[in-house]
């Protein structure tokens, strides 16, 4: 299915073409965040298509940790139906990103592993023969509108709202993979908040993971002791918001922020947006923005306006 | 220098000499998620740990890393803990060793196409905004794939 281009400013005519590869965090628990991509992209130049085809990328840790060469093949063939579009891939997760990016170079650099990879998939009715490229809509976004071009494109500025940016594990490593920014000290997601109206605060633990690692491990109290942390040191730095570009992350910077005040761990829990949800409110929509069940923290002033899909 | 001998080398690809290079500088440790586990300092990372281990595949925080890769990029000795901890990973899978939510979290990908489980909730939340419900059209082919890797037969 295709989605119509919607246009807003002149300047940006060119409308870029990729296949959205949602992932399974969004697509099964915070199905919004597929919505808002399938009405905004368009909307910033990116015009998406989908396919019914895809599955779990597969997941880089667990999958892969099982066995790496049936998580590669499983990978190779998401490659593959992505391929038969000739499209290149947009993800909505930093971690399918990598999956699917790391599995692409190390069948484009081995060719007897493609091989043998593609004798597994021609038993399934599949080849892969072009790798295409695969990338995290913020990059996307960076290189094209980028920063000031969505400057431009913003309908309903933030209006300066001091927002701290999380990024996820999977978003900048290892780089000569991923292609993006310093994981030690990213800046580019932030020029994209800045971008839209956003007041940025710049924090210390900005490299630290937001623990959910070790809650998917069933270690609660040293994950909540990793969201704690990071949160208390961006309401130390003046944030009255954090932003993720990982449908994990803001899972467990929901979810571990609340457990974490039960147990006395955090005094002020922060509002927790996902990137597509500010980028919407910027973008001039209202609630629909936000899907206000998945949203546990409601925080105070700017913050909670912006959960109710209000700019003030 | 300290040299480790990890234990499992014999059986690590290429023997994984790396990891006797070791040198527990802790550098590793300065970005690393398993280091909020208990018992984790400066003094006894989870890399160490690991390394010392004698029975790495079954390291208690093994599946705790998140595979960030940040260890690889800063380690002075080139030493890759990532992909000793992957290998040590598969190593515990086969032996059907590595923890139960594993185990279950394969199969629930082989059996409906995805890594979390499909609610109601999902199917209510997905109707409201106009999405079809989750498709799983998928699933004959990643079996096919785990079946001919061998992969469906190790999980029985
Ligand atoms: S950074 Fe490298 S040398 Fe230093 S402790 Fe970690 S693995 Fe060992
Ligand atoms: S890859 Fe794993 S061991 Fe290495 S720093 Fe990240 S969480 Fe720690």
């Amino acid at each position: 299915m295709s989605f119509p281009m919607e246009r807003n400013n002149d300047r940006h005519t060119a409308q870029h073409r990729y296949l959205l590869f949602p992932g399974c965090l969004a697509s099964i628990r915070f199905p919004r965040l597929v919505y808002l991509a399938r009405r905004l992209f368009p909307e910033l130049g990116i015009e998406v298509t989908e396919t019914e085809s895809f599955s779990c990328c597969p997941d880089p840790v667990r999958l892969r940790g099982a066995d790496r060469f049936t998580s590669l093949a499983i990978a190779a063939r998401n490659l593959a139906v992505a391929g038969e579009t000739g499209l290149p891939v947009i993800t909505l997760c930093p971690s399918c990103t990598l999956t699917l990016a790391e599995a692409g170079r190390e069948l484009k650099s081995d060719h007897g592993l493609l091989r043998k990879v593609n004798d597994v998939l021609a038993g399934c009715g599949r080849e892969l023969s072009g790798i295409p490229p695969v990338s995290h809509f913020l990059k996307v976004l960076y290189e094209s509108p980028g920063p000031a071009g969505l400057r431009d494109m913003v309908r309903r500025p933030l209006k300066g709202i001091a927002l701290s940016y999380h990024s996820g594990c999977h978003e900048n490593s290892p780089p000569d993979i991923l292609r993006f920014d310093n994981p030690f000290n990213p800046r580019k997601n932030e020029e994209l908040l800045d971008a839209i109206g956003a007041r940025v605060v710049d924090y210390k633990e900005k490299s630290a993971c937001c623990g959910s690692p070790l809650s998917l491990d069933g270690r609660m109290d040293d994950s909540l002791s990793a969201v704690a942390l990071k949160v208390e040191d961006m309401r130390r730095c003046g944030a009255e918001a954090l932003v993720v570009g990982c449908a994990s992350c803001f899972q467990q910077f929901e979810i571990g922020q609340v457990m974490a005040r039960r147990k006395g761990l955090l005094d002020a829990p922060l509002p927790v947006f996902h990137f597509i949800e500010v980028l919407a409110l910027a973008m001039g929509y209202g609630s629909e923005a936000i899907d206000v069940s998945a949203h546990k923290v409601k925080g105070a002033g700017t913050a909670a306006r912006l959960l109710r899909g209000e700019v003030s | 220098m300290i040299t480790i001998d990890l234990k499992e080398n014999s059986v690590l690809p290429g023997g994984m000499r790396q990891t006797e290079v070791c040198f527990e500088c802790s550098v590793c440790a300065l970005h690393c998620i398993v280091q909020h586990v208990a018992g984790f300092d400066s003094k006894n990372t989870f890399v160490y740990d690991l390394f010392r281990s004698d029975d790495p595949a079954v390291h208690r925080a093994l599946w705790a890393c998140s595979s960030c890769h940040k260890c690889v990029e800063v380690c002075p000795q080139d030493v890759d803990p990532l992909s000793v901890i992957v290998h040590l990973r598969e190593k515990g899978f086969n032996e059907g060793r590595a923890p139960a939510y594993v185990y279950d979290l394969v199969k629930l990908v082989l059996e409906t196409g995805y890594a979390f489980p499909i609610t109601k909730k999902t199917q209510k939340d997905r109707e409201e905004l106009g999405l079809s419900a989750p498709d799983s059209s998928a699933v004959g082919e990643i079996r096919c794939i785990a079946s001919r890797t061998g992969f469906l037969e190790k999980l029985k």
